[in-house]
């Protein structure tokens, strides 16, 4: 169904596609050839919808080791005459700032753009941001669609757009646009006439001697008037106003269609005009000027911080037009997370000094039952083979080191271990930070053992240099590199060390060991976290290495979601276990010491294995004190 | 404002909250609505809890419901469905359960308590009369696999509810989204869902 739509001819039809999936449906109408993104939610699905027909389309796809290289690559592409797009996350674009605000200098040549997915409230996500600054910050157009339709028909423009003005768009995806569905209207798909070719030109030499780049930066400003004008005809600006408003309402993405509704809810449109942003940057500053010239007061309806509040006021008192700018900044300031209609509301009520009721106002009895509402922490699969890495630290680390241990985490299903029972994650910031603080613990001489734990394909994307400055400086720590051959959180896509590429081809397996061999690293181990035995030997030795440099152990077993797929897409039943109950003393090493979702308690206090969630890991067996976990069967 | 329906389906990650939003999307687009949907991960990995809202109609304005406005929960996990419903359902809304409970990591440590389903059944009875428990992921497990509990529900959601949607419209999308085999087993489970809220409805009249 959705390979069909994507590939669809019939002009016209309207069919289903998520926000991610329109995106990809608009690069294959704008003939896009080639594409690269580093997984990260919410626009993990991007690539993994292109892979679904990328090679039937012709359009080279890959899942670089980074945004930093898949930016770079797709630069690459687009001057080589290729309309190309790059996909990342929010916090992605932090690590390809550096390239993005060098190749906004030199330019480009084919329509290239840089979709960004936001991720305001945090839901899946290191940190919240508001990106939107990058775009001011780089001097590119930033395209906001309101929802999956326009997401698709943005990318078309977008790309006409780049290859007009010669520089990368961004266009941001917030979290409910790339996760949400809706009809699409597709539209023609273009054959572009392809010449792959580099002109060289000293425009693509930005760090050159007397003062090149400071020149191209002056070009860029000097671009901006015409990347304003561009943005002030945008087709997706869209003004509702009949003359007779007292106010008016503006904003770009999913906070559009939030407002409107909160209008037709409360029959006010007749007393808010309405206007939809093409882009929050930059500002079309004629069509504010003219929408807010007659208005006493304008709410500005955005996520997270007062972007378009504070840059529409500065427009308006620019312009010396004397209309009041209301929006999150305002009245009692919530300057995180999403907007919600509640929001909306209060501030028409502000505004309008109307008092509006809430559709849940009526039955506001409920609050009492809050109260059941038990928290719902993430946590590892069942049969996940971190579990079983963690199970057999916690046990090393009280044995030899009790307290004495100080455990720096990194980005991935692993630090759900900074839970109980295990709480083996002391600090969880961004992507690979694992390696440098422990690097800084180490080096500021802590009276504590100290750890950098981290997954494969973070070790890959930003751990690597870390451990070369461990090895480098000599900082004596453990670094436990937990090797699931994929990327587990986004949705198994393979990692460097599977030797798998996007597409399914096989390539060299690049295993983080060899990598730590040829840096000098000393000691070097890897077990498989299944067998607990051969796992607790590796903690003791690594603990007991006392230098120079750091010790690594590598903790190989595919993630147990990846094998389950696998064995389910092949018919094949995996092993299970079960709990004998007559042998069952009920004293909870499996359940509260181990945590497995698919050990659950039941009658009396005794384990038992839900065989539907059972991965077979047999894990579980080996920790039972009282032999009560079998193999099915036996 | 012309009607526009309002659906949550609410349960945890790995539950196929997603794929069942999905059904219900592209099949309202087969009977000739506009759609907007929304999802929340809790976060991108299973055991957290996850949300789809979904809404058609003639026209749609913002794929989020707000809050107190839906007319119909469907909860693929008891807690999720009452957790869902005190935000979202409106007064005398449907709220359809499965009532098979995942319980989280910290009931299994002993650090919080599952409510009882009674409990959950009675705080939602003080929002609605309309509130049906069901044994989805048994009677999914009796046509083919545990897996099609949403297919359960959203049968029995589509029995005891007027949503304008004809079943042979879920039956063309199922038949479009899946391979054959799984495919048969969801209409199986729909089926089954659908002739238990015939049976439950005809019930109450």
């Amino acid at each position: 169904m959705l390979k069909g739509s994507l590939l669809s001819n019939e002009k016209g039809k309207r069919v289903i596609l998520s926000g991610n999936e329109a995106i990809v449906r608009g690069a294959i109408e704008a003939g896009v050839r080639f594409a690269t993104s580093y997984p990260g939610n919410p626009c993990t699905e991007i690539l993994d919808t292109l892979l679904l027909v990328s090679k039937e389309l012709g359009i080279y796809a890959e899942w670089s080791i980074n945004e930093m290289v898949a930016l770079e690559a797709a630069s690459a592409a687009s001057i080589a005459g290729l309309r190309s797009f790059v996909a990342m996350k929010h916090v992605g674009l932090n690590w390809a700032l550096d390239p993005l605000m060098c190749i906004n200098l030199s330019g480009i040549e084919a329509g290239m753009l840089v979709v960004v997915g936001d991720d305001p409230q945090s839901r899946a996500s290191q940190n919240e941001e508001d990106i939107r600054f990058l775009a001011s910050m780089s001097e590119l157009p930033m395209l906001e669609p309101s929802g999956p339709a326009e997401a698709k028909d943005m990318f078309v423009w977008g790309i006409e757009v780049s290859e007009r003005i010669k520089l990368p768009v961004l266009l941001r995806s917030a979290q409910r646009v790339s996760h949400g569905l809706e009809d699409v209207v597709l539209g023609e798909i273009i054959q572009p006439n392809v010449k792959v070719e580099f002109k060289k030109n000293e425009k693509y030499i930005v760090a050159g001697a007397g003062g090149r780049s400071v020149r191209l930066h002056e070009g860029l400003h000097k671009k901006q008037e015409l990347i304003e004008s561009i943005i002030e005809r945008s087709p997706f600006n869209k003004v509702i106003k009949h003359g007779r408003e007292k106010w008016g309402i503006i904003s770009a993405g999913i906070g559009y269609g939030i407002a409107v509704e909160a209008l037709k809810y409360y029959n006010m449109e007749d007393k808010f005009a309405t206007f939809k942003l093409a882009a929050p940057h930059p500002l079309p500053k004629k069509l504010l000027r003219d929408f807010c010239s007659d208005l006493e007061a304008v709410i500005v309806v955005e996520d997270v911080e007062p972007y378009l509040q504070h840059n529409i006021r500065a427009v308006l008192a620019e312009e010396g037009i004397n209309c009041k700018v209301y929006g999150r900044g305002s009245f009692n300031p919530k300057l995180v997370g999403e907007v919600t209609f509640n929001e909306v509301v209060s501030l028409i009520e502000k505004v309008g000094g109307e008092k509006l009721f809430s559709p849940a106002s009526s039955r506001s009895h409920v609050a009492r039952f809050r109260q059941m509402l038990i928290s719902r922490p993430l946590t590892m699969c069942s049969g996940c083979p971190h579990r079983a890495t963690f199970y057999a630290m916690r046990k090393v680390v009280n044995k030899m080191l009790k307290d004495k241990a100080i455990f720096c985490g990194d980005i991935g299903c692993y630090s759900f271990a900074s839970q109980p029972p295990f709480q083996l994650i002391d600090l969880k910031l961004s992507m690979g930070a694992s390696m440098g603080l422990a690097c800084g613990f180490a080096k500021s001489k802590v009276d504590s053992k100290v750890f950098a734990i981290i997954g494969d394909s973070t070790f890959f994307h930003a751990g690597i240099p870390g451990l070369v400055n461990a090895v480098y400086n000599d900082a004596r720590f453990v670094a436990v590199i937990l090797d699931n051959l994929v990327v587990g959180m986004t949705g198994q896509q393979p990692s460097p060390s599977m030797g798998v590429s996007a597409n399914g081809a096989n390539t060299t397996s690049i295993l983080p060991e060899n990598i730590a061999q040829a840096i000098g690293v000393k000691f070097v181990k890897t077990f498989n976290p299944l067998d607990l035995k051969e796992a607790e030997r590796a903690f003791e030795e690594a603990i007991n290495y006392q230098g120079p440099g750091p010790a690594m152990l590598v903790s190989r077993a595919p993630c147990a979601v990846y094998v389950t797929r696998k064995a389910r897409t092949r018919g094949e039943r995996l092993l299970k276990y079960t709990i004998l109950e007559d042998k069952c003393t009920g004293c909870g090493i499996c359940t509260q010491q181990f945590g497995c979702p698919a050990i659950i308690i039941g009658e009396n206090n005794k384990a038992k294995i839900d065989g539907d969630d059972c991965t077979g890991c047999g894990v579980c067996a080996q920790i039972c004190p009282y032999r009560a976990i079998v193999k099915e069967g036996s | 404002m012309d009607k526009v329906w309002n659906i949550i389906i609410a349960g945890v990650g790995g539950q196929g909250i997603v794929t069942v939003a999905r059904i219900l999307a592209e099949s309202a687009l087969a009977s000739g609505y506009k759609v907007k949907t929304t999802d929340i991960v809790g976060g991108a990995q299973r055991g957290g809890a996850v949300l789809s809202h979904v809404r058609f109609g003639d026209y749609v304005y913002s794929s989020i419901i707000p809050d107190g406005l839906a007319d119909i929960v469907v909860g693929i996990e008891p807690l999720e469905a009452l957790r869902t419903s005190l935000q979202y359902l409106k007064q005398d809304g449907i709220v359809v359960f499965n009532d098979r409970p995942v319980y989280p990591l910290t009931v299994q440590l002993k650090q919080q308590k599952y409510p009882p389903l009674v409990d959950i059944k009675s705080a939602l009875l003080t929002i609605t009369n309309k509130v049906f428990v069901v044994n989805a992921s048994e009677i999914a497990s009796s046509v083919g696999s545990r897996l099609a509990t949403g297919s359960v529900l959203l049968g029995f959601m589509s029995a005891v509810s007027d949503i304008p949607i004809p079943k042979h419209n879920f039956y063309a999308t199922i038949e479009g989204m899946f391979a054959e085999k799984v495919a048969k087993i969801n209409i199986r489970a729909f089926e089954a869902g659908f002739s238990k809220g015939l049976e439950v409805s005809g019930q109450l009249k």
